[in-house]
Order: C-alpha cells, then structure tokens, then sequence
C-alpha cells in the first residue's frame, strides 16, 4: 500500500469511515436526490452529476434530508456513484494514524471495509471502493 | 506497462480504426471472390494496396511480427499483380493463407486495446507466407518481364499525373524527357517526374522500359498537356486518373469514426442545451410568461433542437455495413460443419446509431452461428426429409413504429420444447409443469445464461454461452428479442431496437410520486379509467376497448405509492412492433422530446428488468422522469407480477 496515501474521513451515525483521496471525484453541495423505485434499502436515489445519473449510498443510517444535500463523488474506473455525507469531509494523511487491524469484510451489507486504523481516539473503518463496487455490480439487486 | 510507449498509444486509436477498416475491406473482397471463384486484377491491386499500408502503418507502431507478415503479403500479390491476370480460386493454398492472415490481424486488433497487450508470434504464419512467395517466384522461373512502378504512391500531392512514352528508336530519353520537362516549366506551379533525376543518363533505361511518368500541378492543364503532346519524339502522352480518389472517400468515413468518442461528448453538451433552455422555460412559465413565440428563447430553442438532430444524424451508419462480416461469420460456420446455406439479405438503406449497429452485429453473429449449429440439419438429413437440399437463412431489416425490426429465421429443425423444459427444469429454471408454461416462455428459456442443449462442446456454439449473450447485448441499447419457433419448420429470431440512442418523443404522466413517460409513438389512445371495467382472467388483468382484452397495467402496487382516485385517474392505451396494454396513470403531463439518460452502471440491466424503467430523463433541475420500458412490463404483467 502507498504509505503516503491520504484519506478522506467521513462521518457516520454509527461508525467513521475512511475513503481514499485518489478514489474522490468530487464533493457536490446543495444537491437533491430523486428517488425512483424498486431500488434496494442501501440506496437513497438517484441524482444528476454533469449529464449521467449516479446513484447514492447511504454511509450508515439515513437521518439526512434528500434536497439541499451533500454527496461525495467516488469512482473506480468507468463506474461512478455517490455517497450521502452529513458534514464535509476531513483530510488526513494515514500515516498520522495507527494501524488497528486488517477486517477485510463486508459492513451494512455494502461497504467492504479494508481495514481498520485508530485516530484521535476514534476507530476508522477503512473502506475499499473497488471491491465495494465489484460486489454492488455482482450482487443481483433484486 | 503495456507494449506501447506513451507516443504509440496516442495512435493506437487511429491505427486501429484504420486497421479494421482495412481488414474489413479485405473481408469484403475475399468474401465476393469466393462467390465469383476468382480474384480479379482489381481485387489483387487491392489486396495489395491493403496489405502495403497495413505493412507501413504496423512498423510505426512497432509491430514488428504484423509488419512483417503483411509485407510478405504483399510480395506475393506484387507478384501476382505484374503478372497482369486474375487469379482463379482453385489456388486453394493462397485463399487459405489469406483467410488465416484476416483472421490472426482480426484477433491482434481485438486484444490491443487491452493494457497488458503483446503481441501475438506470428512467424509461423510468416514462414507460410514466405514459402508460398518462393513457391510462386521459382514458378515464374521468367525473371519480371517488365519493370514496374507504383504511380499512386510515388507522387505526393495533388497534381495530375501524365504518362509519356518516347518514340522507340531513338535514345538519350532523359535527355528529351528533360527538355519537356523545360517546355512546361513556366506555366505550372510544380513538376515533379519519374524518374527523378533527368541529368543521370541510366535513367534512359527505365523510361523506355516503364515511362516517363510526370506528376503537374497547374493552372493551365489543358495547355500543358498540349505542349507535352506536341514535344519532340513524343509517340503517346495519356493522363492517369488517381485510383485512389475512392480511397479518399474512405478517408472522411474513418475520420467521422475516429471523431465517435467526440461526438459522445458534443452530444451530452447539446443535450445539457437542450435541457437548460427548457429549465428557462419553466422557470419563465412559473413567472407567468407564455408566450414565446419569436423570442430569443424560442430561436434558442429551435437551434438546440438543429444542433440535436445534425449530431443525430452525423451518428449514423448503414446496417448493411455489417453484412460481410455476417456472410463471413457464415462461411465459416457451414464450412466448419459441412453444411450449405443459402443466406438471403433483405437490408435496404436503413441507417442506425453506430453504436446499435455495433452491437447488433456481435448479437447476430451469435444468432446466426446458432442457427446453422442447432437449427440447419446437414444435407443428409434434409434430403431425408423432404426439405431442399441446402438450408436458408433470411436476415430481414424493416422499420417498425419507428423501431428497427430485424429477424433472422431459418429452415431448419426448430426448437423443441419438450427437450427445452426437460434441460430447463435439470437446471432447476422451472417451478410448474410444463403444460403451464406457455410456448412463448418455453422458448425463452434459452435466453437464459448457461442454457445449453448440446452435449458437446463445438468450436462455434454449444459452450453454454451464446444466447443469453444476445439477451444481455440487447439488454444494452434498450432492445428486446423475441423467438418464433416450429418444430422441423425452423426458427425465427425477432430483434426490436431503437433507431438512435439521444432523444424521443415521449408523453409524460404523473403515476403517484413519480413523472414517467412512454414514447410517444407507442400511444394509441386515452380513456377515463372510470369508463372501464378491470376483469380479472387466470390472475391477469384485462381492460376490453373495442371487443378486444387488453393487458391493464396498474403500477401502483408495485412501485409501492398510493393509488388514485378513479374518478380522475386515466388510461394510456399503447401498441408496440409486438405488444399492446393499457397504464393506469393519475394525469397526462405533456408531450415532450426528452433526452434519455443511461442508467447507473451500478444498477445495471437487473434494474432495469426489476422496475421497467430503461431510462431516467430530467424534467427540471429538481424533477427527474422515469422512462418506462413497456415491452419489459407486459412481460412482468404475463409473469403474472403486476
């Protein structure tokens, strides 16, 4: 792994979570999101980024209102979507942070978190877009 | 790190393009020359042409194996080309290296757009072509009779190309060819001649064997040409037309499908236009404004909708493009199985979006090898049956309802539902008897991934993929498919697909929480719902209008939002190429040409057979509308789920 790697660090309801700098398109303010049916509980909606439609994931528990959001953009190859976040996030770099242990498992039914680092007294589940999105497209949504 | 370095990779795209444009014209020629039993003296300048740029373009980019392979190619048909006649087809050898040759440029092409890309050894094939090329020269034993020179690629430019031959008796033809060369000088912008250099006196040598060849760029031609005509000791003086004026031609296509990635990107920005100025609109509309006739925005309006409908139609391509690879695909297959098939065309002029045509040729590249695998019996058979000797496959292209209609159908042996239930339910795919299925949902089992009734394994189908690939590809670019079929009569696939993938005409209706539209084409008619009367028939809801059932498409439930009141509520009626129901909606919005936008990746096809929805398309910067799929409801509504 890059140690030089910096983070993103999100804030859940239940759980902090870390996501990859190099994994961020885009934090979009002042968004709504549609939603549309027969869409599996994990995903809020839908919502227009620059001409395509992304869905958006919920981080954990959703307590956010669907307009006027904020939603982060992440993206592993060709395949984008969006993550619903409370407040913005915060830079750190994960060499600042202690290694806790490596979890590779699957939290909430979507995320896979890669592993797990200790900051500032918190724990930071460390989560894997690529194989977070490789389960999303494998797993028959319905 | 791939094979190509940074500076190649820019051109890969180009050379690829080029590459496979190339090839297909080879297929082309190898395929009607098949037909003819011959290679004719065009043909093998062609093949030649075709195989010296593949030769040149391959070097650049590094590829020495192909470099090579073509160039040895082309040493063959250099030969064959000077001896000035056309090659029959019984040199089987020669068909056989040149199909092997397509096939392994084919392969290479397919693969090196992949990052780890090497290229594939060729020598093997090399060394065949280098025996062939001995084989052929140690046959000619005579040395060349006549020195040769390639007149379209020697001269660069524009000009026009003249060819002088000297009266035979005299010598010093440098000398007089120099003189000429004088004569005209003034009255032309640039000469350029072959031989090059006049002052060297065993050029003589080559202008009595091959010409005096003059390429002029001038204002004043037809004076020129009398001058040159006129010269001393001149016995003929004859213009050559450029050959490669239709290579040009080609030249622009190429340039207008390397220029695809692009025209995705001008399509979205006018699309995004589009969008805005119906946000303005609306927003203008709300301010209570409604008249726009012959205002700014109305003129926006009408060029967006220009600008729209050029890159429409700038993405457009025959579909009668794909035929060769078609026929090829064919020929491969029957040969292979050692059947005969006679494949009629009906294709017309019918154009489509690129990317449909793309598509729909690797579908019915599977179909038809399933045809002739599973459907034509081989001779043998057929003879016993009292069917014609040799099969036939018909590839029909119509428009339907504005939609592409194609079928393929063949006259083989049909699918047999038994043995598809029988195969379906080891699969555990069944969940009834048989008798409650119906032919139509039997026969569509084999649209089902890893479906397969061959036991082996052949080279062409049978590995369990095929069929399930065509459903997906259609899946793709919002196409269906459909299968007919009748025992020992034969089988017909029927494919639906939209004309372009941007913009339709679509109605809009408001179905509890959500917009959602159809296009407009498929609406036939609205009606009250209170004037109707649902019947419930085998669990299935009907409506009957004018003495006909008709499936009753009530949504509510199944997108889970609150029904209507039916004293207001209303009924869309609509019909497509093969379906026809009726939708319970709460109002009719509008009719509008609305932009399609593709579903999420991550959502995928499952989605869209899920809900219905094909498509999501914005309304205004806060509203999205749902485009609904019909054909996918009127199968959830026979499956029994609405």
């Amino acid at each position: 792994m890059d140690t030089l790697e910096n983070v993103l660090c999100l804030q859940g309801q239940q759980k902090n979570y870390l996501v990859k700098l190099s994994d961020m398109v885009e934090i979009c303010t002042h968004v709504s999101i549609s939603k549309i049916p027969c869409l599996p509980l994990y995903y809020l909606g839908i919502f227009h980024y620059k001409g395509n439609i992304l869905p958006v994931l919920q981080l954990d528990e959703n307590v956010f209102s669907l307009t006027d959001t904020t939603i982060l953009v992440v993206k592993n190859e060709d395949c984008y979507f969006g993550i619903q976040i409370g407040q913005e996030p915060v830079l750190e770099n994960i060499q600042n942070m202690t290694f806790t242990t490596n979890k590779q498992e699957f939290l909430s039914d979507i995320w896979y978190i890669q592993s797990l680092y200790q900051y500032e007294n918190k724990i930071y589940y460390f989560i894997d877009i690529e194989k977070t999105i490789q389960f999303l497209t494998s797993e028959e949504i319905i | 790190m791939g094979f190509f370095d940074k500076e190649t990779k820019g051109m890969l795209e180009v050379y690829m393009i080029e590459t496979s444009q190339l090839i297909e014209q080879l297929n082309v020629i190898l395929l009607n020359s098949e037909e003819n039993q011959c290679l004719s003296l065009e043909d093998i300048q062609n093949i030649f042409r075709i195989m010296h740029t593949m030769k040149s373009s391959s070097a650049m980019m590094g590829l020495e194996g192909l470099s090579q392979l073509t160039h040895k190619m082309e040493d063959i048909f250099s030969v064959y080309r000077d001896y000035g006649q056309d090659i029959q087809i019984d040199e089987a050898d020669l068909f056989n290296l040149l199909f092997d040759v397509f096939d392994f440029i084919e392969k290479e092409l397919g693969l090196m757009n992949d990052d780890n890309y090497m290229p594939v050894s060729c020598e093997a094939l090399i060394e065949k072509a280098k025996q062939y090329h001995q084989r052929l020269l140690n046959k000619q034993n005579v040395a060349i009779k006549q020195e040769t020179f390639d007149v379209e690629n020697y001269f660069k430019g524009d000009g026009k190309i003249v060819k002088i031959t000297f009266e035979k008796e005299y010598r010093m033809e440098n000398v007089r060819a120099f003189m000429l060369v004088h004569q005209i000088e003034k009255k032309c912008q640039s000469i350029q001649s072959y031989p090059a250099d006049l002052d060297d006196s065993q050029n003589a040598d080559i202008i009595q064997k091959v010409g005096f060849y003059l390429c002029i760029t001038t204002s004043e031609f037809d004076e020129v040409f009398k001058t040159l005509e006129n010269g001393l000791f001149v016995s003929k003086c004859e213009e050559i037309t450029r050959q490669s004026k239709n290579v040009k031609n080609q030249t622009t296509l190429k340039t207008s499908q390397i220029q695809l990635k692009k025209l995705d990107t001008l399509e979205n920005i006018s699309n995004e236009i589009m969008m805005n100025v119906q946000y303005v609109k609306d927003h203008l509309k709300e301010m209570g404004v409604e008249d726009f006739d012959d205002s700014t925005l109305y003129h926006l309006e009408q060029l967006s909708k220009q600008l729209e409908e050029t890159i429409i139609q700038m993405r457009l391509v025959p579909i009668k493009q794909i035929v060769p690879k078609l026929k090829r695909t064919l020929r491969d297959i029957c040969q292979s199985q050692n059947k005969d098939v006679d494949f009629i065309i009906h294709c017309g002029e019918i154009e489509a979006d690129q990317k449909i045509v793309e598509h729909l040729s690797e579908a019915l590249i599977h179909i038809l090898r399933n045809a002739v695998d599973h459907g034509i019996e081989d001779t043998a058979k057929r003879l016993e049956i009292n069917k014609s000797e040799k099969g036939q496959i018909v590839f029909d292209v119509e428009i339907r309802r504005g939609e592409l209609y194609i079928s393929i159908s063949d006259d083989g042996k049909g699918i047999d539902v038994q043995k598809i239930y029988k195969i379906a339910s080891e699969l555990s795919l069944t969940d009834k008897p048989i008798e409650d299925y119906t032919h139509f949902e039997l026969l569509n089992f084999i649209l089902t991934p890893g479906f397969t009734t061959n036991k082996e394994v052949t080279q062409y189908s049978g590995r369990g993929v095929g069929l399930d690939v065509v459903a997906h590809i259609l899946e793709e670019i919002g196409g269906h498919i459909y299968i007919e079929s009748e025992l020992n009569k034969g089988s017909t696939f029927i494919l639906t697909l939209p004309l372009s993938l941007t913009t339709i005409d679509s109605t809009c209706f408001i179905l509890g929480e959500y917009h959602c539209s159809i296009p407009s084409k498929y609406v036939t008619y609205f009606q009250n719902a209170q004037l109707q009367q649902v019947q419930e028939i085998n669990g299935k809801k009907y409506i009957t209008l004018n003495e006909e059932l008709i499936p009753f498409l009530d949504l509510y439930s199944y997108y889970e939002v609150e029904k209507p009141d039916l004293k207001q509520a209303l009924l869309i009626y609509f019909k497509t190429a093969t379906q026809q129901g009726c939708l319970l909606v709460d109002q009719v919005e509008s009719n509008q040409r609305l932009v399609m936008k593709r579903l999420p990746v991550l959502l995928g096809g499952a989605y869209r057979n899920l809900s219905g929805i094909s498509g999501i398309s914005l309304l205004s910067k806060a509203h999205i509308c749902l485009n609904l799929d019909v054909e996918i409801l009127i199968e959830k509504w026979k499956a029994g789920k609405l």
